[in-house]
């Protein structure tokens, strides 16, 4: 008896953007329910889909990183089937025109290369999340209308092995391109594996493995199935079709359920979404992307990092940093107390177009020709955006910070002129040493170091 | 007081010359409503409209802006927020939305006033204003309340001929504003599809959904194109194309311009009132330098149109309606599991009619049916769309009698006749307009037994300048305009 096993995956994964693929709502996870919810992500009648062109830039990489005929005209159909979480009631998923098609991935397995033929990569999105509780369920609108993109692999793979190099290629490829996190134990990246025996040359029943959380597990449940069902052929029985998950613990595939009525999608085109074009500028914007390895830093926590990781401008950010040398805990502060607001609050679209001058400020920070405070400033300025660094800069004269022995005379002066309010704050009016402290700003132009300012100036005060 | 009869242009100039004001108009609106008797309406703005009329009354009437402090009235099928909405359908009663349609925020953008919410046979799936959870909406005129003012735009249709509102907004599918228009001596319009954005109109079938609306005449109906027309980022296929400056091109020199007939829609006319009052309109045209010419497509294609269309809309109406399962809005239903939930929701709050229409939707998509039913019908779609395209680029614009027949009586039901063998061809051939997305518009031709008729014409793509300027040379030839049942 000549035995071979089938293999064939299905790859979710979920794609990094700061919007979800239809709705403009943001596609941020770990909220709290039902906050990140837009019209259409629950239906409301009349609310339509617009298409989120950064799922479109994060699908044409995948496809070119994975060698795929590109369909220049996307379309959408409709995937139609009534579930409490499908808000719509269909899902938009590219079922008669997928964005890709035809690809491949050498994988290198056993000091050989294999290549794993890809048949098709479409773009869909994602359903509500349900939560089970006793004798309820609830549901969470956050994730509706998420976008995904799913791989589909020709029946390729023989064993437990080339899967797993295969499904952690994916995943590289996707993290690297800035696509996805590609995390299968969070869900941001989900595989289904259907599995057969052909024997003799002749095909078996396929049983779909589901719910496997970690890439080991994809390896160590596809042999254990082959095992399975190399057993019930010898002892001279039928596979049957059905859906199996894995159990960790006993190391074997566990009964899900049937799989012998197909569900009719009823398939058809929307047409609700005009059909996008993708013309050559938007493939060369898609492409010529750098891609961004994953930033780690001893000197930050590792939430951070996570977090600096999860958004896609500031590990952007962060890697221009490492470019230009000031990836440092200072500048990282900087940039996670000032920047890190501005994104949460306004997305990333200034930020990008003043990039250049605030890699320029940040470095002048970090090479202490302007301190903290004279960084904001600027900062602040660059972020209104109307004029050029080096403007500003000129305007704010903080080119030199003032001498010590200067400032000192500079406080003297101050001290004479208003005697009034330094008597003031000798009678214990605190207001006071605002106020004086106000004025050596002003006659220094802000370019002084504030604590030392303050300190001089409360030894002096001493004195008096 | 009478002045919600006139046309836009007349209430304009009766408030630039502050012989009225904006509260004036709202109070006769309301008076108007609380005696209708046609059922019309779903929410009406009582306090609202005055709350709106009593802050524009203070202010200087804004002389270019003619919609300005005008009540108009909206199919309920509109998303308008904080304003019930439910589309006449018992499963939506209660239903609040969070967010205004398009075309609505537009309209109060130029400070016009909505009056009311008007009724649609249940989510705009009919064509006799008689399918709504309200029943029966009424043709004013016909005062024994017998006949049907047509829909599925029965509500906004009757609340413009009833002189309650100047005009009125409505969704034209296969004919559900120009058809009712024929029977109310109304002007009804729907442009090229695209040109008007649709975000916020309740999808029933977005290969073939329009905005459309009603009018008391061809001016006031160019009036409302330049304010609603135009690319909306929320809907995607909205046209980039440029918006046009409708009234000014409407009344430029042109050649005499080329119409066709259609003999087979025509000829399957029977009303000699009707077929007299369009060859006599046809000989004044020509009279005017106008060049008739007339086609036939064959009598199997005219006499698919109706079917192309019902199987189209239906299959995608099934999936459209799919969202209103009773859990994010809507009415709620007990039940142990989702799916139990589903069918009371569904089965309990939808009219037979409109499951109807699902089960053939549904059907016509299956895998094992879909290429004989929905593929054929887009098939079919494409042949006659191509039939349509060739006439209308020898030609400047289709033109035909819009209904068959003055306004039926209720219980003729149109939908049980038009699919035996001798159903109607000039009942149903209207949905060509949308099946193609061409722009189209009905204005009145004429009376038998004091009801009203109508005839169509229909055009190219994007060629509204054209189709307007022609509808208002046959608005001059009829003498029918400003029209209103007293």
């Amino acid at each position: 008896m000549k035995c071979e096993a089938i293999i064939g995956l299905e790859i979710h994964l979920q794609l990094l953007s700061e919007s979800k693929l239809f709705s403009g709502a943001p596609a941020k996870y770990s909220k709290e329910p039902n906050t990140q919810v837009a019209v259409l992500d629950m239906a409301f009648p009349g609310s339509m889909p617009v298409l989120n062109k950064r799922c479109v830039i994060s699908a044409i990489r995948m496809v070119n990183a994975l060698h795929m005929e590109l369909d220049r005209l996307i379309r959408f159909d409709r995937k139609n089937y009534f579930y409490s979480d499908l808000a719509k009631g269909y899902q938009l998923t590219q079922f008669y025109h997928p964005i890709g098609k035809n690809g491949h991935l050498a994988i290198n397995v056993n000091d050989g290369i294999k290549i794993i033929r890809i048949n098709h990569l479409h773009i869909e999105e994602d359903a509500a999340k349900q939560i089970h509780l006793e004798n309820k369920t609830l549901l969470d609108f956050n994730r509706s209308g998420m976008g995904l993109i799913e791989i589909v692999t020709d029946p390729d793979i023989r064993n437990g092995k080339e899967a797993r190099v295969f499904l952690e290629d994916i995943r590289d490829i996707a993290v690297s391109l800035d696509v996805s996190n590609g995390r299968l134990q969070e869900g941001s990246m989900r595989v289904d594996v259907n599995v057969s025996l052909k024997v003799d040359g002749v095909n078996g029943e396929i049983v779909e493995l589901k719910n496997l959380n970690g890439f080991k597990n994809v390896e160590k449940a596809i042999n254990s199935e082959i095992n399975r069902q190399k057993e019930i052929i010898i002892n001279g029985k039928k596979v049957e079709p059905e859906t199996r998950r894995y159990d960790e613990n006993k190391n074997t595939t566990v009964f899900m359920r049937k799989k012998n009525t197909k569900i009719d999608y009823r398939y058809f085109a929307d047409a609700t979404i005009a059909p996008v074009r993708i013309s050559d500028e938007l493939i060369k914007e898609a492409l010529n992307y750098q891609p961004v390895h994953r930033i780690d830093f001893d000197f930050l926590t590792k939430e951070t990092i996570d977090e600096i990781n999860h958004s896609s401008y500031l590990k952007h950010l962060f890697s221009k940093l490492e470019e230009k040398n000031i990836a440092t805990l200072k500048v990282a502060n900087f940039v996670l107390t000032r920047v890190r607001n501005e994104i949460k609050r306004d997305g990333s679209d200034l930020l990008i177009k003043i990039e250049d001058d605030l890699l320029s400020l940040l470095t002048m920070y970090e090479d202490d020709k302007l301190s903290y405070k004279q960084t904001s400033i600027i900062y602040q300025q660059l972020m209104k955006n109307s004029q050029p660094l080096n403007e500003i800069l000129e305007e704010y004269n903080f080119t030199n910070e003032v001498e010590e022995d200067e400032l000192s005379a500079i406080i003297d002066e101050t001290l004479i002129q208003y005697i009034d309010a330094v008597n003031d704050y000798k009678n214990g009016k605190d207001k006071a040493l605002n106020f004086l402290l106000g004025q050596i700003y002003k006659r220094t132009k802000n370019n002084i170091d504030s604590i030392k300012a303050k300190e001089l100036l409360l030894n002096k005060l001493e004195e008096k | 007081m009478d002045y919600l009869s006139k046309n836009i242009y007349q209430i304009h100039e009766a408030l630039v010359n502050k012989e009225v004001t904006p509260l004036d108009l709202v109070i006769e609106a309301l008076e108007k409503i609380k005696k209708d008797t046609n059922n019309a309406f779903e929410y009406i703005y009582e306090k609202e409209a005055i709350e709106i009329a009593e802050v524009l009354s203070k202010e200087e009437v804004e002389i270019d802006n003619p919609l300005w402090g005008i009540p108009f009235a909206i199919k309920d099928n509109f998303s308008t927020k904080d304003i019930p909405t439910c589309a006449s359908s018992k499963l939506l009663e209660g239903y609040i939305p969070p967010f205004d349609s398009e075309v609505y925020t537009r309209l109060l953008n130029k400070k016009a006033i909505p009056i009311a919410k008007t009724t649609l046979d249940e989510l705009a799936m009919g064509g006799t204003g008689s399918s709504g959870h309200k029943g029966k909406t009424f043709n004013p005129w016909d005062e024994t309340k017998t006949r049907m003012i047509g829909g599925s735009s029965c509500g906004s249709a009757a609340s413009c001929a009833a002189g309650i509102v100047p005009y009125s907004i409505g969704s034209d599918t296969g004919d559900s504003v120009r058809k009712p228009a024929s029977y109310s001596a109304l002007v009804g319009f729907k442009p090229t599809w695209g040109r008007i954005s649709r975000y916020g109109l309740f999808t029933f079938s977005a290969s073939l959904d329009h905005v459309a609306y009603f009018t008391r005449n061809v001016k006031d109906s160019a009036l409302l194109l330049s304010v609603l027309s135009g690319r909306d980022d929320k809907d995607t296929t909205s046209s980039t194309l440029e918006v046009e400056n409708y009234l000014s091109k409407m009344d430029e020199k042109h050649k005499p311009y080329k119409l066709a007939v259609i003999k087979d829609i025509y000829d399957d006319v029977s009303d000699k009132n009707i077929k007299s009052a369009f060859d006599k309109m046809i000989n004044d045209l020509k009279e005017k330098g106008y060049k008739i010419n007339t086609f036939s497509i064959g009598f199997d294609l005219a006499k698919i149109i109706y079917s192309t269309y019902y199987i189209i809309s239906s299959a995608e109406a099934t999936s459209n309606n799919a969202n209103l399962d009773g859990i994010k809005f809507g009415v709620n239903k007990d039940a142990d599991t989702y799916e139990e939930m589903l069918f009371k929701v569904r089965s309990e709050g939808f009219s037979d009619r409109i499951k109807r229409r699902f089960v053939i939707g549904s059907l016509s998509l299956l895998e094992e049916n879909q290429q004989e039913i929905y593929l054929r019908a887009l098939r079919a779609r494409r042949l006659i769309v191509d039939t349509f395209n060739k006439i209308l680029e020898d030609n400047d614009a289709i033109i035909l009698p819009a209904s068959p027949t003055v306004a039926p009586l209720f219980g003729d039901d149109i939908p049980k006749k038009s699919f035996n063998k001798d159903a109607s061809i000039a009942e149903n051939y209207l949905a060509f307009a949308n099946l193609g997305g061409y722009p189209s518009i009905t204005l009145p031709l004429g009376f038998e037994n004091e009801l009203p008729f109508g005839v169509n014409i229909t055009s190219h793509h994007f060629t509204e300048s054209k189709l307007l300027s022609i509808a208002k040379e046959v608005e001059e030839v009829t003498k029918l305009k400003d029209l209103v049942h007293k």
